[in-house]
């Protein structure tokens, strides 16, 4: 069992430096966007609008990247239901509705992005739902702890 | 809270330490604390019992109830 936690958190720290690095290359390469899809698919697509969207979307994810990356660190020091995992789920939740707020913006001009602006604010609703269930966690593990 | 312990008294009732009656109650010093500064939300019946069979009383003469 604690092999498997540890393992678990293990990937999921890795997984989220990949999801960094991925987040790092897409910003670095959007200008290149355009020309990349004009060689390979043939058509040309709108470049600017392409790279304002992730860039714009980066600076929530980044945030988001960064708490949780805190939130897994407070979960290895056997801290989990704490103030400050609240505190940072709220931000990753926030975070969440933000990039939804920059893909809401994007669909404007490109109809598609509708869906990733409802995925992004979905998935902050479901945070914001762990985070609830945090705050009655921190509240049982209170009584609990002064419990004698 | 208006449920108050009264574990001082009875300490001193039967001229022992606190850190003799948490040893032989089976609770850490730190919990013993709590549950003297009235800080502790609740007590086991287990607690209470060992707590009452340690300094040979009553609940009530440990728990004490006053309004706010």
């Amino acid at each position: 069992m604690q092999w498997s936690n540890n393992n678990s958190l293990k990937l999921s720290k890795i997984s989220l430096w990949v999801f960094g690095v991925c987040l790092g290359i897409a910003c670095a390469a959007a200008p290149w966007y355009g020309l990349l899809c004009k060689y390979i698919f043939g058509r040309t697509v709108p470049t600017l609008r392409y790279t304002l969207i992730v860039l714009f979307f980066a600076i929530p994810a980044y945030i988001a990247v960064h708490f949780l990356y805190k939130l897994l660190t407070n979960i290895e020091k056997e801290q989990v239901f704490t103030d400050e995992n609240i505190r940072c789920l709220r931000i990753i939740s926030w975070c969440c509705f933000a990039g939804a707020a920059v893909f809401f913006a994007g669909a404007f001009k490109a109809v598609s992005c509708i869906l990733l602006c409802a995925l992004a604010a979905f998935i902050g609703i479901i945070l914001r739902v762990i985070k609830n269930v945090f705050e009655r966690a921190v509240a049982l593990q209170n009584e609990n702890d002064l419990t004698i | 809270m208006p449920i108050r312990v009264n574990i001082d008294m009875m300490l001193a009732k039967r001229k022992m330490s606190a850190g003799e009656l948490s040893q032989r109650v089976g609770i850490t010093p730190a919990n013993l604390s709590v549950l003297k500064n009235n800080k502790a939300k609740a007590i086991r019946f287990s607690t209470l019992e060992a707590l009452c069979r340690v300094l040979d009383c009553q609940p009530a003469d440990i728990l004490e109830y006053t309004k706010e």
